[in-house]
């Protein structure tokens, strides 16, 4: 999770490898800090989420661009069904279209299943900030995978 | 998404398209790579911290050494001249001190002091042994 935090963030799969790295060099330097309280869970991916947002900020001092790693989006495919690899590629694409932060928050959300309150933990933002940014996402998403899944996205629901 | 409750809606398609796809695949040499870079924090080794400090033992050492020669001093009853420790005692006017310092307690704090010696050379011995590996 810490890679796929990482990587949705950096856009790079080399970036996010090093920075996962950085993430379990730090955790295991502050273990002692961990109160015990929340989740570890939690407590490893508000590193790996703050982490990340610095490597992307130390990155673009050094010259590269935000927008130069968002695109406008993916063209229409032909064939009407797509195999998990395809999907996998399409939500990808999409993710892109995203802020990196916000692509960040709707995987903790999504795939993570992580709390509107866990998900203001991690990333120090404010609930109604974290709900705006997701709402945002959720539809700028809607719109990239309905424009490319069409009615496969709609199956997920009824076959799920 | 309900956003007034903050609930994920099970059958929410991008649920579901995401938990299809779930996690990125970390490279298959990363978790060696961590491990790598972990090993040498691991392996610093932890101050050492003596259990008697310096200063006591020097304070153990006076002790020790004022006991001997004091009963080396007081050992040789009978002689009629007396010694410069016996005249400095008498000045102080402490007639009993001879007494303290021959007494069970004095010498179980001795030889108690003696053996935590050992125990903390025994363990500093230790410790060396341990962050050589």
């Amino acid at each position: 999770m810490v890679y796929t935090v990482a990587s949705r963030v950096m856009r790079n799969s080399m970036d996010a490898e090093e920075v996962t790295q950085d993430v379990f060099v730090k955790a295991f330097q502050k273990l002692n800090e961990f109160q015990g309280v929340g989740k570890f869970s939690t407590w490893l991916y508000s590193i790996a989420y703050r982490m990340s947002i610095s490597a992307l900020r130390a990155r673009k001092d050094q010259g590269s661009s935000l927008d130069d790693m968002k695109t406008s989006g993916v063209e229409p495919r032909e064939d009407p069904l797509h195999p998990v690899d395809d999907r996998k590629q399409i939500l990808e694409q999409a993710l892109t279209t995203l802020e990196p932060d916000d692509a960040a928050l709707v995987t903790m959300f999504y795939l993570e299943e992580l709390s509107v309150e866990e998900i203001v933990t991690v990333t120090q933002l404010s609930a109604s900030n974290v709900k705006v940014k997701l709402h945002r996402s959720r539809k700028k998403l809607y719109d990239e995978l309905h424009h490319q899944l069409k009615d496969e996205l709609w199956t997920l629901r009824t076959t799920a | 998404m309900d956003l007034k409750n903050d609930r994920l809606d099970p059958n929410d398609p991008l649920r579901l398209l995401f938990q299809e796809i779930g996690h990125n695949t970390a490279p298959v040499d990363l978790e060696s790579q961590i491990l790598q870079k972990l090993s040498p924090i691991g392996s610093v080794p932890a101050s050492y911290t003596p259990l008697i400090s310096k200063k006591l033992w020097y304070g153990i050492a006076a002790m020790l050494a004022t006991v001997i020669v004091l009963s080396a001093t007081f050992s040789s009853v009978g002689s009629t001249t007396k010694s410069w420790i016996s005249s400095i005692i008498q000045l102080l006017h402490i007639p009993q001190l001879s007494s303290y310092l021959m007494s069970p307690w004095v010498l179980a704090a001795v030889g108690g002091a003696f053996v935590l010696m050992v125990i903390d050379q025994l363990i500093a011995s230790r410790m060396r042994t341990m962050h050589a590996f």
